[in-house]
């Protein structure tokens, strides 16, 4: 006894060690800060023209630099890269590294003058064959960007003709996400060591702890006052820290910190086609698929019930979720394109109509027959896991809302948080919380054909619908821009069947969420166009315009 | 029992002690119960409200009453501690026990075993079953159970031997009887009373890790109330200011923790009255 009473006592001694310890560091970690604290403060009260930021935007880390990885995917390029075509504020496709383009009558040749005084941010020119080179690598890859409508790319003088197989009503807005990568000095390093010919170039990019950029001095368009921007990859609650600590000119925040007050900012709130839905598989279990070149697990024999998507779609309360999760600081969502051109007003239903949904449900088979408040069909309860970001507050809130609102109608939904990559490896099997929201339509097309499955994270929910897959192909080869539109917009919903949540609602969309920052208030972010999805990068479309006011 | 001679006073303290230790649990078991699940739904009208009468605890960022979601997740940790501490002490009683008589290779491979299990750290292990098996309640209850019998199997394994070279045990040996028989009949009532405490006092360890495993977001749902999953969320909004999604919780916790641990040493002061002035 005495041995086991004098084995507690010493545990006891060394959790007391470990917790002073820690303790101890923590101190010694707060002391350290507090100096650059200063530092910061002294350099502003003494600059006259403040040259660098210190940002805190969100944690990112998806295809750094590299556009085979994905860098432009989610409008990340606008710092570092520069494309053939650029938008301006209004959503207008305007010349960027081509001067001008012009789209042949069978809208099948597309030729693009090129500016002659572009050069990277080691000096060398950009030329027509650096256009070349990534446009024919990325197509040859496949995996991040789909050329593969491209039939061939030719150079004359400082001119790109790209002639396509068929016509692409998507390939204009490709054409502003793809950055340009110099042929000389692109190899599969290139992460490391990112040369391009954006406003800013990387001096340094600790993986998973901040990103530094220098101006660049060959940059061809406006100088943009800050020459210096510092992007910490904090975590949301770190980044409002150091917000409050005067340590970050611009943070985001996620709408629960909305409310703080932090002494010399004020906080932003940017509109956006930022959207967030529930992924649900549409195919039973016991399947297979791929999901980022991986072989997956696919299926949920609850989900792939079309009762239980519509239920969600009609039972779930838009407004209630918006003010639960996130403060009201958002709008209701249909489809993944609210407000744009190509969504079909059609979809746009009454929601939060509990019975409706009960209905829904009970006309599919699922009755609660053991009076347990959840619905079964076949001896099979209406039970199913759904996936989160754990990292992502909002994500996570809404997740919970959502859980919370779906036992009214007899849906029981059990949340799992995870990484990323434990989504993408489970995500075919259950629902996801999902997000996406581009400045143009071909995410509809991705995440809604059934010919894109098992590549990247397409198509997750393994939807597959004859008639929505002509629409949205009529739609991608589309001539015109209006063309295009309409049959958007049918496969959202013709009448019959679509995609949307009045027909087979493979996602259900939400909420699009406001972009929140608190930012200095003397920055001054000109104006920014409707952010598209990831709040990390959507601020920087018009970096060049932006200023601070002494 | 010997006590008796040596004070009244002391053995009445403690039995008044362990009484409102066993009291206070029972609260919060009963609680537990009793409160409404319907506390927990989300709602946009009660969002982060400081203690008040109507919230003991407040509330957090999506309208959940915190006393709710407190009471609810101590008693998971209690069931899991519950669960957890009987599967420990089992195996720690029955490896012990099969190391002390069944001879000196099981005792030598047993004794391999427990240093094997004290060797590696405590939570890196429980991490690590946890992950294996798949995380969940089931993952947290391996993995605390699975970590946490060694100390207890050393100090049965010891006891056994001592009470081995007893006379009545020779005595027994002489008349015949088999090892099963001298295990089963001599050496387990004989050694019960520290199983007794060993258990009692694997408690508080084991809720403190099943809080730690939680917090570290081992496959539990962030529906579920659980201790550690109330801490770790709370984490991101401490910085806004919202110290009652802490402290309470944390407090409530750490008085839980120490109800069990006094309810366990006066245990084993009553049982073992002469080490009482250690």
């Amino acid at each position: 006894m005495k041995s086991n009473k004098k084995k507690i006592a010493r545990k006891r001694t060394i959790f007391y060690l470990t917790w002073v310890l820690s303790i101890f560091i923590f101190l010694a970690g707060c002391g350290s800060s507090s100096p650059s604290q200063l530092h910061s403060a002294d350099s502003q009260g003494t600059e006259t023209v403040k040259e660098d930021l210190i940002l805190a935007v969100g944690k990112t880390d998806i295809g750094m630099f590299d556009p085979k990885k994905g860098w432009g995917t989610h409008a990340q390029i606008r710092l570092t890269h520069s494309s053939l075509l650029t938008i301006d504020s209004e959503l207008n496709f305007i010349g960027d590294l081509a001067e001008s383009y012009t789209v042949s009558e069978d809208a099948l040749t597309w030729t693009f003058p090129l500016r002659d005084d572009v050069k990277f941010s080691n000096g060398e020119l950009v030329t027509a064959e650096d256009v070349k080179f990534t446009y024919e690598m990325l197509k040859e890859d496949g995996i991040k960007f789909d050329l593969s409508f491209v039939e061939s790319i030719e150079v004359t003088d400082n001119t790109v003709v790209i002639r396509l197989l068929e016509p692409r009503s998507t390939f204009v807005s490709q054409l502003t996400e793809i950055g340009i990568v110099p042929e000389a000095h692109y190899d599969d390093s290139y992460s490391q060591n990112p040369i391009g010919s954006g406003p800013y170039q990387v001096v340094q990019y600790d993986d998973g702890q901040q990103i530094i950029m220098e101006y660049n001095p060959y940059w061809y368009g406006k100088e943009p006052q800050f020459k210096k921007l510092t992007l910490l990859l904090l975590e949301e609650d770190a980044a409002l820290a150091a917000a409050k600590a005067g340590q970050a000119d611009i943070v985001y925040v996620p709408p629960t910190f909305a409310e703080q007050k932090v002494n010399g900012m004020q906080l932003l709130a940017f509109e956006s086609i930022d959207s967030r839905g529930i992924m649900l598989p549409t195919v039973p279990s016991g399947g297979k698929g791929r999901t980022n070149d991986k072989e997956v697990d696919a299926g949920n024999d609850v989900t792939s019930d079309l009762a239980i998507r519509q239920a969600l779609n009609i039972g779930l309360d838009r407004q209630m979720l918006l003010d639960v999760a996130l403060d009201g600081y958002g709008q209701k969502a249909y489809c993944l394109c609210d407000g744009l051109p190509w969504f079909n007003e059609e979809t746009v239903i009454e929601d939060g109509d509990i019975e409706a949904a009960k209905k829904i449900l009970s006309d599919g088979g699922w009755v609660d027959t053991d009076r347990d408040g959840i619905v079964e069909k076949n001896g099979l309860k209406a039970e199913f896991d759904m996936y989160f970001s754990s990292s992502d507050q909002l994500r996570s809130d809404l997740s919970l809302a959502v859980a919370d609102q779906a036992t009214e109608f007899g849906i029981k939904i059990n949340l799992i948080g995870a990484t990323w990559d434990e989504i993408y490896l489970k995500g075919k099997t259950g629902a996801v919380a999902w997000g996406g929201g581009r400045h143009h339509p071909h995410q509809l097309y991705t995440m809604n054909s059934s010919e894109v499955i098992d590549t990247g994270y397409n198509n997750m929910s393994n939807y597959k619908n004859p008639k929505v897959d002509e629409y949205l192909k009529k739609a991608l080869n589309a001539v015109t821009q209006e063309e295009a539109n309409k049959y958007w917009k049918l496969a959202q919903w013709d009448g019959e069947t679509g995609f949307s949540g009045l027909g087979d609602a493979p996602i259900v969309w939400l909420l699009r969420v406001d972009h929140l920052y608190l930012a200095n208030e003397k920055l001054n972010l000109g104006k920014q166009p409707i952010h598209s999805h990831g709040h990390e990068w959507a601020l920087f479309g018009n970096i060049t315009e932006w200023t601070w006011g002494n | 029992m010997p006590s008796l001679q040596e004070g009244f006073n002391a053995r009445k303290r403690m039995l008044l002690l362990m009484a409102g230790s066993f009291g206070f649990l029972l609260v919060v078991l009963i609680l537990s119960f009793g409160l409404s699940n319907d506390h927990l739904r989300l709602g946009a009208g009660g969002k982060n409200l400081a203690p008040s009468l109507e919230h003991w605890f407040g509330t957090d960022w999506l309208g959940r009453d915190m006393f709710t979601r407190t009471i609810k997740g101590l008693r998971l940790s209690l069931a899991v501690g519950a669960f957890t501490s009987l599967i420990s002490v089992l195996i720690a009683t029955v490896l012990g026990i099969c190391a002390a008589t069944f001879g000196k290779a099981v005792d030598t491979v047993i004794s391999w075993l427990i240093d094997l299990f004290i060797g590696m750290p405590h939570l890196v292990f429980m991490v690590l079953i946890c992950f294996i098996v798949g995380g969940g309640v089931q993952g947290i209850v391996l993995g605390i159970s699975l970590t946490h019998w060694t100390a207890l199997a050393r100090v049965v394994r010891s006891e056994v031997l001592q009470i081995k070279t007893a006379e009545y045990i020779q005595v027994s040996k002489g008349l015949g009887r088999s090892a099963w028989f001298i295990a089963r009949k001599h050496i387990m009532p004989a050694v019960f009373p520290q199983i007794m405490i060993g258990f009692l006092l694997m408690f508080p360890h084991v809720i403190l890790h099943e809080a730690a495993l939680t917090f570290l977001g081992f496959g539990l749902s962030p529906q579920t109330p659980a201790i550690g999953i109330i801490l770790s969320e709370a984490m991101n909004h401490i910085s806004t200011g919202k110290w009652w999604l802490v402290v309470f919780p944390g407090l409530l916790l750490v008085v839980v923790i120490k109800s069990f641990d006094s309810i366990g040493e006066q245990f084993r002061i009553l049982m073992e009255p002469s080490s009482s002035n250690e």
